[in-house]
């Protein structure tokens, strides 16, 4: 079969979908689909046409007893690796943050990129990782406002692509704290303070892989790739 | 919702669940037949989501339409493998009818779409969709040659995604 016909492929995809591309055939676009990304976007617009089909039908409420054992199946909810929770690693990271040189990268955030005032030693820290590697590390200053990212291990997403950062405030909508440096850089901020009080409160933040410049929207427009905790030293 | 639900924020995912599982149960229901079957099927799709809710994204459309598809697929998982529709449930199904999509609940784009087909290809899509229909389910239940119920499928298919990227 001729995999490289796009419409051919917008065909299966739709099958796929639908659930009538069965056996050998199914088990074989399954393997496309893991490989190309034309494919995935394929079925990603037959999956969000076709799901709203779904929508013909009348609502039927499913019994209380699925969603307390949906509850119980996601229970605990271990979000960190227990490198993460190493106290050690906090108070070396903190030691090191407070005396580390910092390159300033000047990217579109709602925050400024004077430098930070001296003697600024992290209160909060953040680690976003990968499995057992860190990828990013963040550290700030609430008190002065100070906030460093520093990338450890990450790379660029891609050649037009980049992570940018967002802060979840206990509720309302994620606050775009700017783009994240790549290949070892760091960069440097100063934090408004009217944010620096949704950070002690927040429920974590989040990295996303957007455009050139940032998300286009203001919100989170590509996949949230990591997520972690702020955690108070 | 899914945003804070990919930072393991339960009562974030506790409220996508209450927002959108009524409309996906009843996927479940009308493709498996069987409540049970589709309450356990319910359970696996939303742990699915939540370990999955960090690689949603916009280009995937919909939440609701993204967290119907990963149900459906659990489900036709199970109908395939088990061959679930024995001769008493393929006699229900020839006698059921086929479901006729309603004026609401779908954009006017796809409402557009489905009104521009022929009636058995958009009941024949539809049917796929909202039961769970093989191929040869549907020839068996309209007493058409399953040759037929494919190409009517395919073309009805190629003219929906014609008219959807217009």
């Amino acid at each position: 079969m001729n995999y490289d016909s796009a419409r051919l492929v917008d065909l299966l995809a739709g099958e796929y979908v639908l659930g009538t591309l069965r056996g050998g055939a199914r088990r074989r676009f399954e393997r496309l689909l893991h490989q190309r990304p034309d494919v995935r976007s394929a079925v990603w617009r037959w999956e969000s046409s076709l799901g709203e089909l779904g929508l013909t039908l009348a609502p039927v409420s499913p019994p209380s007893a699925v969603w307390s054992a949906v509850a119980r199946r996601i229970e605990p909810a271990d979000l960190h690796p227990a490198w993460w929770r190493s106290i050690g690693l906090w108070r070396a990271w903190s030691l090191a943050a407070s005396t580390a040189l910092v390159v300033l990268l000047v990217v579109s955030s709602p925050f400024t990129t004077s430098p930070p005032p001296p003697d600024s030693a992290p209160d909060h820290v953040s680690v976003i990782g990968d499995g057992s590697e860190p990828l990013w590390l963040l550290s700030a200053n609430l008190e002065t406002g100070a906030i460093t990212a520093r990338a450890v291990n990450a790379v660029a997403a891609d050649v037009d692509k980049v992570f940018e950062l967002w802060m979840l405030p206990e509720s309302g909508p994620p606050i775009s704290m700017g783009l994240l440096p790549v290949g070892g850089e760091s960069v440097t901020r100063s934090l408004p303070a009217g944010l620096r009080a949704l950070l002690r409160q927040s429920k974590g933040i989040a990295v996303s892989i957007e455009p050139a410049g940032g998300s286009p929207t203001g919100a989170p427009t590509g996949p949230v790739v990591h997520t972690a905790r702020v955690v108070s030293l | 919702m899914l945003a804070r639900s990919a930072l393991g924020d339960r009562d974030a995912f506790q409220r996508l669940y209450e927002a959108t599982a009524p409309r996906v149960y009843a996927v479940l229901l009308s493709m498996l037949r069987d409540s049970a079957l589709a309450q356990d099927v319910m359970q696996d799709a939303y742990v699915k989501v939540w370990g999955q809710s960090r690689d949603y994204h916009a280009d995937r459309g919909l939440v609701l339409s993204w967290i119907i598809a990963i149900a459906r697929y659990r489900a036709l998982d199970l109908l395939r493998a088990s061959k679930r529709r024995d001769a008493l449930e393929m006699e229900a199904v020839q006698q059921q009818s086929l479901t006729e999509p309603t004026q609401e609940g779908f954009s006017d784009l796809l409402q557009e779409c489905l009104g521009k087909l022929a009636d058995l290809q958009r009941r024949s899509i539809v049917a796929a969709f909202v039961n769970g229909f093989t191929h040869e389910e549907l020839a068996a239940r309209e007493a058409t040659p399953v040759g037929t119920v494919k190409s009517r499928i395919r073309r009805g298919m190629q003219r929906l995604r014609e008219c959807l990227q217009q």
